[in-house]
């Protein structure tokens, strides 16, 4: 897959309303979510997270959280329906490590998708992202 | 796009909050932007983040019969009232507004209360993270809102007028027990419409200079209109079932707690005095005391700059440098270095704020406690 940002990795799909990132988890079914780079450089830098307990079930669209950053506050829209598995404990204590690494430690939650293959559609690899955001959310470009 | 003005006056807590974010959440649905401008009935709001016990006093509120309620709109807990200009302004994503940089975004929503505000002869200017300020002195606080949907919420409260001594009676302060000090502080702080332009301003006077500055900003003009149904039976829902709830008012928001720290400085100029709330990685306020002289203008313009700054050492010293230039002859002979010394000790000593020794209302932040 061919990546066109060093903001966007090509590892994973994209929420194209919220740039939130999508990634399998190894071999249980169950997804990551995160939020990507275009997003902290469109927010700054986090003050403030909540994400839903462990048990929540969200449909695609729901809030599964929300935020404050140095720009805005907002609701962190879950981009998969499912049943929320874990949360990123440590992210909640210290929103920064999502700043700091967004694509790894700093990923939000894990969801069991209830409708992955209906849903998995609607999302966006990172060239179709790429191609869809402002010009200053692209990020540099790779080689 | 359509360009749609609401107005109303003295609306109850729930129905001015449910009836933004109803605007917000509906607003992908549409092709309107929506400029909504109201007034409330006496109420105490928290930021979306706050811990309601840090920041607003629940029992004088109680004995006063004034609402206590919770924005979905960040910063600092404010009191809303017939002196208080609420605008709501709603953006959908279709606008063209959004997607675009927030950086940009807040100013941008901003620009019809600043064009309102020279057209009345005052000039403000936006400062900080969410600040409009006249020569150092908060007017307005700001906020932005994403719904889910992409609708866009901004809001600012605009002060016509306010009464310092009712606000520091509902607000929690480090001035309970000494409401004179407190109203010195403050009133340095601040500044108000009826300040600035005339006494008898009237909040007739101010709705149409915000309606007609928004209409020069959007070059086109605002249809007067009212909710559609399903905005409507929206904020029905919300008012109901978030912002009349307990849960919603006062839950158990962000597990990070502000932290306080204090740091004195002795100086050539005299001892700077510096208190700072910290959350984490974020320095959201810095006050400065002292038996040191400076213009209340340079003191203003240094908090400012300061509120909802990232904790890094060198931007901090950056955005001190740059405000100490500004008013260099009125710090004289304090030095840049002096000030950036006493904010990081502040910063570096900061502590769970267990008493509550600084306040960090949107407009009553403390200068002057000791």
């Amino acid at each position: 897959m061919y990546q066109k940002s060093s903001w966007l990795p090509a590892d994973r799909l994209y929420d194209a309303t919220s740039y939130l990132w999508i990634k399998d988890v190894v071999d249980n079914g169950n997804l990551l979510v995160g939020i990507g780079q275009p997003t902290i450089e469109s927010l700054g830098e986090l003050s403030y997270l909540t994400v839903s307990e462990p048990g929540t079930e969200v449909k695609r669209g729901d809030s599964v959280g929300s935020m404050e950053a140095a720009k805005m506050t907002g609701e962190i829209v879950s981009p998969v329906s499912g049943t929320v598995v874990s949360r990123n404990e440590s992210i909640l204590e210290n929103p920064l490590e999502v700043s700091e690494d967004p694509y790894g430690n700093g990923w939000l939650f894990e969801i069991e998708p209830h409708a992955w293959n209906d849903e998995r559609a609607q999302l966006l690899d990172s060239s179709a992202l790429f191609d869809l955001l402002p010009e200053d959310l692209r990020g540099p470009s790779t080689p | 796009m359509d360009f749609r003005l609401l107005s109303e006056l003295s609306v109850d807590d729930q129905s001015g909050l449910s009836v933004d974010d109803a605007l917000a959440r509906s607003a992908c649905d549409t092709e309107t932007v929506t400029l909504r401008l109201y007034t409330y009935q006496s109420c105490a709001l928290a930021g979306r983040f706050q811990h309601i016990e840090d920041e607003i006093n629940k029992v004088r509120c109680d004995e006063l019969h004034i609402p206590v309620n919770r924005r979905p709109t960040g910063g600092g807990s404010i009191i809303m009232g017939p002196d208080q200009l609420g605008v709501a302004l709603v953006v959908p994503p279709s606008s063209g507004l959004i997607g675009r940089s927030s950086a940009t975004l807040m100013s941008s929503c901003a620009r019809g209360i600043l064009r309102a505000m020279t057209d009345l002869g005052a000039h403000a200017e936006f400062r900080g993270k969410n600040d409009l300020v006249i020569s150092g002195r908060k007017i307005a606080g700001l906020g932005i809102y994403q719904a889910p949907g992409g609708g866009i919420l901004f809001h600012a409260s605009v002060l016509l007028d306010i009464d310092i001594r009712f606000m520091l009676m509902v607000l929690r302060t480090a001035f309970e027990n000494a409401p004179d000090q407190g109203f010195n502080a403050v009133s340095k702080r601040i500044t108000t419409l009826r300040d600035q332009i005339s006494a008898e301003m009237s909040m007739s006077e101010l709705i149409e200079a915000v309606r007609s500055g928004y209409e020069k900003e959007f070059s086109m003009p605002l249809k007067p209109g009212s909710l559609s149904h399903a905005e409507r039976l929206m904020a029905d829902r919300l008012a109901v079932g978030q912002y009349s709830t307990r849960q919603w008012v006062h839950q158990s928001v962000s597990r990070i707690r502000d932290k306080v720290g204090r740091y004195q400085l002795r100086t050539e100029g005299g001892t700077l005095d510096v208190r700072a709330i910290v959350a984490n990685g974020t320095v959201k306020s810095v006050f400065l005391n002292g038996d040191f002289v400076a213009s209340e203008n340079a003191i203003c313009d240094l908090e400012t700059s300061l509120r909802w700054h990232i904790r890094d050492e060198v931007a901090l010293n950056n955005t001190i440098t740059r405000s100490h230039l500004k008013y260099r002859q009125f710090w004289d002979p304090i030095e840049a270095k002096d000030i950036a010394c006493a904010v990081r000790g502040a910063i570096d000593r900061s502590s769970i704020d267990a008493d509550r020794q600084v306040v960090n209302a949107c407009f009553a932040r403390d200068g002057a406690a000791s």
